[in-house]
């Protein structure tokens, strides 16, 4: 315990950490109106970073190839201690991920928050739910199942609706006319680094634009 | 007036102590929840009990009738047909499903796509092109050994 006292010193003494603290997190003021509603952003944010967390450990031991992909998973699930565990995490984490974005959203929109100086927090807020979406669907391909590659082939058919263009979407995201080993390697590619990257930007900005213009006051 | 003021309860420091310890417990309870399976994920995976070992005695096979055992994770079909027994692996080559043997057609019928293989493993009919696998064995004492 001294110990730790005079390390916290210490840092304190050179970087002037409790005043930061104090002032971003134990002694930060919010309306006081503010319910609990008002976590579902910041739980998301939670949810996010356990997805980061289980997912960087779910690679040790995946291999996004077809002939292996569905074994890798088998294994992690049987093999791998407490590995059935991580992936059930990862996989109950993406759907509560997407419960927790809608609900946010639900609050904002029901309380009017995405009224100026706020419209570009809703605009960055719809990107962040697509990419939130399209994580949870890149990802749902990777295990190779029989449900997973069906819903991969149903779900990559939408952007086929589009008119003249459809098609050529359609092929470019399945590498091909069918899914493949192609396409499994694209939203390994996605899942893993490409849409985790995008989507860390994205909150990046709608934090800091929450940081400019302070969290909403409640009527 | 200014006497003894009735101590509120929330300025007992024994209480005040006592809920202290238990936000500290409920943390380190917490933190050890998580710590645990990250610790034990790191660690190495189980060679899936890859000493086990069945034996299953050869008075126990029926003529034409299979017997399933489970073997190192997997579910395997000991037979006896023509008085030879032969250990085949029950997951269908497909996908994988649990075939159910038939004694009266002496064949596995797999319920998922209607897969059909022989006595031997072999396919017959159905969306199979690889036969069912064959798990090695040796007969000991009147005894099946997998393993």
């Amino acid at each position: 315990m001294q110990v730790a006292r005079r390390v916290t010193e210490a840092l304190d003494e050179r970087y002037q950490l409790r005043p930061l603290i104090e002032k971003n997190v134990t002694r930060k003021l919010v309306p006081r109106t503010l319910g609990w509603a008002a976590c579902f952003g910041g739980l998301s944010l939670l949810v996010f970073m356990i997805q980061v967390f289980s997912g960087a450990l779910l690679l040790m031991y995946y291999k996004p190839d077809p002939a292996r992909a569905w074994d890798s998973v088998t294994f992690i699930k049987s093999n791998v201690p407490m590995g059935w565990l991580i992936q059930r995490v990862h996989a109950v984490g993406a759907n509560l991920m997407i419960v927790l974005v809608l609900m946010h959203m639900a609050r904002v929109a029901y309380f009017k928050i995405y009224r100026k100086p706020r419209e570009l927090h809703w605009v960055s807020g719809v990107v962040l739910l697509v990419l939130t979406t399209l994580l949870a669907f890149t990802g749902y391909l990777l295990p190779w199942t029989q449900l997973s590659y069906w819903g991969a082939k149903v779900g990559t058919e939408i952007p086929g609706a589009v008119p003249v263009v459809g098609g050529g979407i359609v092929e470019w995201l399945r590498r091909g006319n069918a899914i493949s080993g192609e396409t499994l390697g694209f939203f390994y590619a996605l899942h893993i680094w490409i849409l985790p990257a995008s989507i860390s930007g994205f909150m990046a900005l709608h934090f800091m634009m929450i940081r400019r213009t302070g969290i909403s006051r409640p009527l | 007036m200014m006497a003894e003021m009735p101590q509120r309860p929330d300025d007992d420091p024994s209480r005040r102590r006592f809920v202290e310890a238990c936000i500290v417990g409920m943390g380190v309870a917490s933190a050890g929840a998580v710590t645990y399976p990250v610790v034990a994920f790191l660690g190495r995976p189980a060679t899936v009990r890859a000493a086990q070992v069945v034996r299953v005695a050869l008075g126990d096979l029926g003529e034409d009738q299979a017997r399933y055992v489970e073997w190192q994770g997997q579910q395997v079909a000991i037979l006896n047909t023509g008085g030879t027994p032969k250990v085949l692996s029950a997951s269908c080559s497909h996908l994988g499903c649990l075939v159910t043997w038939d004694n009266l057609m002496r064949v596995f019928h797999c319920p998922c796509h209607g897969a059909v293989f022989d006595d031997e493993g072999k396919p017959l009919s159905g969306p199979v092109s690889q036969p069912l696998t064959s798990i090695p064995f040796q007969v000991v004492d009147g005894h099946v050994v997998i393993g």
